[in-house]
């Protein structure tokens, strides 16, 4: 797609050369043939930095732009965002890629759904009424239980098992809002990466990235319930406990430990080997590994229990 | 339909059935002093019976090692001494990881078309759309609607209706008049794994089952997970709200009602009519007495040994106490 027609889609005129686009990414992360984007005066380092040649700007950062970039100016850069993210959704079907390759001894079963581009490896078992989408590759001897949906795009590894019901690849949660609050859909574009011996329990979601991906890291095991929003990596051999849902973007180092029903704030940062007793609330990065944390606001366990042990106190 | 990697070449030979203990004590690279016999399965040292072979995860379970009826039980050094003359002890360095190794070797197969074709009762009606596996039982006058699965040997009882996208794996059993709503898991796999000294997660195979009694309704999306041994049970009467989750080897009392997300972990067991608020939750090997109430949000950490009371907040008081404590909080806030 060239600039040009992002600029018609928005309404806007756009400055510079009229580049080809092939995708969107955030500032840091984008490449030359990308669109990227600045909401905000914080960006303006990012912004001289970035690979991209194409920007979605405000007016205030044009003098931070790269030389010889291309850009439109918006008003409200994060609505014009939502709105060329569509530009760049894909088809949920496309029939004229070719048909699944499916390996070696791989059971599918009659009333599974297999979309077209599909590769699954070998001695894979795919059960009744569960849909595979368009591209998605599986590992070998992967184990999907019934009812399981996994959208287009999504990558999981070998040896995983995943229990009834889960979704793997939903939209995340994300909208742009207008002046009268009405809210604009973010086209999710990326996708979920499930690496190796990972484990999902039953009627879990974990939503597919805006740009890039989601990532559940090799040998960690979810329970029932979880859910892992858009853009979140989670570590290797983490244990996550029924009920528990992360926001989006958060980072969990490896063998993190998350107990039943707690929930962690988005764009957080966790340390390796961190433990979280159930319904913690985590609204702040853990920085430091190997501590044990707990409540809502969190706090490290021993001062939880002495804190419960105050507040016990106060109806004597 | 049966699993055949390589990898589970040796898993598959005799998954689900019988083995000779050499073949056990060849896999745990340990020895034996006895004559073999033939096991069945494995099962926790209160449950083992003879033919049955159980472990010991911790030093703390020495009385129960000393009054087990298991077969053979796999120990380490320091329980050895401990085990019955009649029964074999399996040394090994971590029984607990050991027993996570074995517990493979006595999954059964996902499906098995071994099995008869599924029976289906008069009066009923099984959408097209579903999927009825080998071996199970459906009683009469039941309806199973689209993208249901019913697994292996599992059965259901009569005039049960079942929604669409339900999902019942193999060996449960679900009773007479049971609704369940759409999109719920009944087995999953219970969240059990053996972590090894490098923080790896071995999983417990999950060989137990679900059992739903009769005149039970679940709500949409809840989820109960199949035992470790032995069976998750919901007695007679129960109703469970939307995006419940049961844990493993949990025991759900006659006519009690669970409220949307709430959650009950693995092996507690609940007398009758205890009500369980929204999104309240309970901790692990709990035991709550008859006609107990949580209010919403309570986060139950012990058992509750006295019947007919009523609970509220995280850490767990009784409700009034709760209540009086809000209003000093309130007033905190006023200074």
């Amino acid at each position: 797609m060239f600039f040009s027609e992002v600029a018609s889609h928005l309404r806007l005129a756009f400055i510079g050369k009229d580049v080809e686009i092939d995708s969107m990414n955030e500032l840091s992360l984008s490449l030359p043939s990308q669109l990227a984007f600045a909401l905000h005066k914080k960006y303006s380092l990012e912004l001289k930095s970035s690979k991209a040649k194409a920007f979605l700007i405000t007016s205030s950062l044009i003098e931070h732009l790269p030389h010889d970039s291309s850009y439109i100016v918006c008003d409200d850069v994060s609505l014009s965002m939502a709105e060329a993210t569509k530009l760049f959704s894909k088809k949920l079907v496309e029939p004229q890629l070719s048909f699944a390759i499916v390996g070696k001894e791989s059971y599918v079963d009659a009333m599974a759904k297999i979309e077209n581009g599909v590769t699954i490896g070998s001695n894979v078992t795919i059960m009744a009424s569960a849909y595979i989408g368009t591209n998605v590759k599986i590992g070998d001897n992967t184990l999907i239980y019934p009812n399981v949906t996994i959208y287009r795009d999504s990558v999981v590894g070998s040896n995983c098992i995943i229990h009834a019901g889960s979704v793997i690849g939903a939209d995340g949660f994300g909208f742009s809002h207008t002046k009268t609050g009405e809210h604009i859909k973010v086209f999710q574009n990326g996708n979920v990466i499930i690496e190796d011996d990972v484990e999902i329990g039953a009627n879990c979601a974990i939503d597919r990235a805006i740009f890039n991906s989601t990532i559940i890291r090799r040998g960690t095991k979810l329970d029932n319930f979880i859910h892992i929003a858009h853009n979140c990596d989670i570590g290797e051999h983490s244990l996550f406990v029924a009920q528990t849902g992360v926001g989006g973007s958060t980072k969990f180092g490896h063998n993190c430990v998350v107990s039943g029903q707690s929930a962690f704030s988005d764009n957080l940062s966790i340390a390796p080997f961190s433990t979280f007793t159930a319904r913690s609330g985590v609204t702040k990065s853990i920085t430091q590994s190997g501590g044990v944390y707990s409540g809502f606001p969190l706090m490290n366990h021993k001062e939880w229990k002495r804190l419960q042990a105050k507040i016990k106190k106060l109806n004597e | 339909m049966e699993k055949t990697s390589s990898k589970d070449k040796e898993a598959k030979r005799v998954g689900g059935k019988n083995m000779d203990l050499k073949e056990i004590v060849k896999i745990l690279k340990c020895d034996f002093e006895g004559s073999s016999f033939d096991v069945t399965k494995m099962n926790t040292l209160r449950d083992a019976t003879k033919s049955e072979i159980s472990f010991v995860a911790n030093s703390k379970y020495i009385k129960e090692i000393q009054s087990s009826n298991a077969g053979a039980i796999i120990v380490d050094k320091s329980t050895k001494e401990f085990v019955p003359n009649a029964t074999v002890a399996l040394v090994v360095e971590n029984p607990y990881l050991e027993m996570a190794t074995l517990s493979k070797y006595f999954a059964p197969p996902i499906e098995d078309e071994t099995l008869p074709q599924p029976k289906i009762g008069k009066g009923s009606v099984v959408s097209p759309k579903a999927e009825i596996a080998k071996g199970a039982i459906i009683g009469e006058n039941c309806t199973i609607m689209a993208h249901v699965y019913i697994g292996a040997n599992t059965q259901v009882g009569d005039n049960t209706i079942i929604y669409p996208s339900v999902t019942i794996y193999r060996d449960c059993k679900v009773g007479n008049d049971c609704i369940i709503h759409a999109n719920s898991t009944i087995g999953s796999d219970g969240f059990g794994f053996a972590t090894n000294k490098m923080g790896e997660h071995k999983k417990i195979y999950q060989n137990g089952n679900v059992v739903i009694e009769d005149d039970v309704e679940i709500g949409s999306s809840t989820t109960i997970d199949r035992a470790v041994f032995g069976t998750t049970l919901i007695k007679r009467g129960v109703r469970i709200d939307n995006l419940v989750q049961v844990g493993h080897n949990c025991v759900i009392g006659e006519y009690s009602v669970l409220v949307a997300q709430s959650g009950i972990s693995g092996s507690t067991t609940m007398g009758r009519n205890v009500v369980m608020g929204g999104q309240s939750a309970t901790s692990g090997h709990l035991s709550i007495a008859p006609f107990t109430t949580m209010a919403a949000r309570s986060g139950v950490t012990k058992s509750i040994t006295k019947s007919g009371l009523t609970f509220a907040g995280f850490p767990l008081m009784e409700h009034r106490l709760w209540l009086k404590l809000q209003g000093k909080i309130a007033r905190l806030m006023k200074h």
